[in-house]
């Protein structure tokens, strides 16, 4: 300072030489004072630059973590958005399983209730069951019964030509000769007194077989005269051809009178819709037997009125009372048991039918369309365990 | 005096003989073999002096169901539905015990059992011509 002064005096007053050294020495020691405080800003303004850094870095990691919590909350929320949709999907498949379950003891109350029906419709279906067998007691009885009457239906129809020919011979009305009325009565006779056996034995043992040894030749050619007069009446030859693998007419284990009422109805049935001969072509029935294995065939062949596919493929022709559709358009009489009664019989004797029918082009007859007819019956030689 | 008669019967090739008779007396026998047969020619029987019936009848060509006894139903049709007053003599096999009743009720009052003399139906069917005669 006095340095100062000193130079100053050289210059200036010595009032203002003081004045100006204080002033300079004020503003040096302000300037030494700034310079303080500069230093101490500067030092400040580094502190606060490091500050700053350290928070600049403090924000970024702040702004990292913010950046991760950001990532973090992103999955959240899609994590809690998916949540809330299984949330929702859950409570769908709840209501859906409560729905559900709803049903499936609605069913199960259903059910109870079925139950309890069955069990009460059980109780009287066994009481229904004891009717149906009564009922199917009593219809066997009837259709024995109603087997006699057309028996004897039969019997008495063959009776009648015969009584009115003798009553026309005797009283000289007949436009017959000796010769046809001889055979037409031998015949109708015929027919009677086997109808009348075959009434007979059904009567005395209606459901006995009683298996025997039988020449089949006999049995057929019985059966086949039995309906002679009706054939001949229409114009039809009755052709019967038995073969063996001996020279000796087949001898088959039979019940006899019912195997001749089976044959009789399928030569009658025969008979009786077959298309009548004309003046060109004689007609006739067929019955021909042939060893077929450990059976023996025969078959009886027709040509008139066929069976329908469909009822055979069915089996319906068999069935008791069953009519074929055709013969009712054929105005053939019938009352349908002949059929049933007969594959009865042959299966009774451990045999089996079969038929077929198929149509025939030819238009040369007095009725419709004419199908060739086969009733096959396969009988064994012997019965197994007595029939 | 000749008549027209009309025999309904499946089996009158079988027992024809047994009308010789009336044929030599000189009536017109006309056949019919069904029930649905006779339905068609119901004019024709209308107009006939005498019907000859069986009682049990195949139904021929239709798909109807007729009872056992199918003549009783051919006839009960043809007096009820049909008003034929034609007389009835009633030619079958059945007894007629079982269906009387019902015979009356169709005004039937000759009934010959087969198998019959040939003069025995004549005789019920000269009885029957005679009362249309009177």
């Amino acid at each position: 300072m006095s340095d100062l002064l000193e130079l100053l005096k050289q210059f200036l007053p010595i009032e203002i030489a003081v004045i100006a050294a204080i002033f300079v020495y004020l503003l040096l020691l302000f300037k030494g004072i700034a310079e303080k405080f500069i230093s101490i800003a500067e030092k400040q303004t580094e502190l606060s630059e490091t500050q700053t850094q350290y928070i600049q870095q403090r924000l970024d990691v702040v702004e990292k973590y913010l950046g991760i919590s950001d990532k973090a909350i992103d999955l959240r929320d899609k994590h809690i958005q998916k949540l809330e949709e299984l949330a929702t999907q859950r409570e769908a498949e709840i209501t859906q399983s409560k729905k559900s379950l709803d049903e499936a003891r609605e069913q199960l109350h259903m059910m109870k209730q079925q139950y309890q029906e069955a069990i009460g419709a059980l109780d009287s279906q066994s009481q229904q069951v004891e009717k149906v067998r009564e009922a199917q007691r009593r219809l066997e009885q009837a259709s024995r019964t109603e087997a006699i009457e057309n028996i004897v239906h039969e019997l008495q129809t063959r009776l009648q030509p015969v009584m009115a020919m003798a009553e026309n011979l005797a009283l000289g009305a007949s436009s017959l000769s000796t010769d046809e009325i001889q055979r037409e009565a031998t015949e109708g006779l015929y027919a009677t007194l086997a109808l009348r056996t075959v009434l007979m034995n059904l009567r005395q043992d209606m459901m006995e077989f009683r298996f025997r040894k039988h020449s089949i030749s006999e049995i057929i050619h019985e059966a086949a005269r039995m309906y002679q007069a009706e054939a001949v009446a229409r114009g039809l030859d009755i052709r019967i051809e038995l073969t063996s693998e001996q020279d000796t007419s087949p001898i088959l284990e039979v019940s006899r009178y019912h195997l001749q009422h089976a044959f009789s109805n399928l030569i009658h049935n025969a008979i009786k819709y077959s298309y009548r001969a004309t003046a060109q072509e004689r007609r006739c029935v067929e019955v021909v037997g042939q060893p077929a294995g450990r059976y023996y065939s025969i078959s009886i062949s027709n040509y008139g009125v066929g069976i329908l596919p469909e009822e055979i493929e069915s089996g319906v022709i068999f069935e008791d009372g069953y009519q074929g559709k055709l013969t009712k358009r054929e105005y053939r009489s019938g009352v349908g048991k002949g059929l049933s009664v007969t594959k009865h019989i042959i299966e009774r004797h451990q045999g089996y039918i079969k038929v077929e029918s198929k149509p025939v082009d030819n238009q040369d007859t007095l009725e419709g369309q004419p199908y060739l007819t086969r009733f096959v019956v396969y009988l064994p030689y012997e019965q197994s365990d007595g029939g | 005096m000749s008549r027209t008669i009309y025999w309904i019967d499946d089996d009158t090739d079988i027992i024809d003989p047994v009308v010789s008779p009336l044929v030599c007396a000189g009536h017109h026998i006309m056949r019919l073999r069904t029930v649905m047969e006779a339905l068609e020619a119901v004019e024709q029987i209308r107009q006939a002096d005498l019907i000859l019936l069986d009682m049990i009848l195949p139904p021929g060509q239709t798909d109807r169901q007729f009872s056992y006894y199918s003549g009783i139903d051919l006839l009960q049709e043809l007096r009820e539905v049909h008003g034929v007053t034609t007389p009835v003599v009633i030619f079958s096999v059945v007894d007629p015990e079982k269906t009387l009743q019902e015979l009356k009720n169709l005004d039937v009052v000759y009934f010959v059992r087969k198998p019959a003399l040939p003069s025995e139906l004549q005789t019920a069917v000269e009885e029957a011509l005679g009362e249309v005669n009177t």
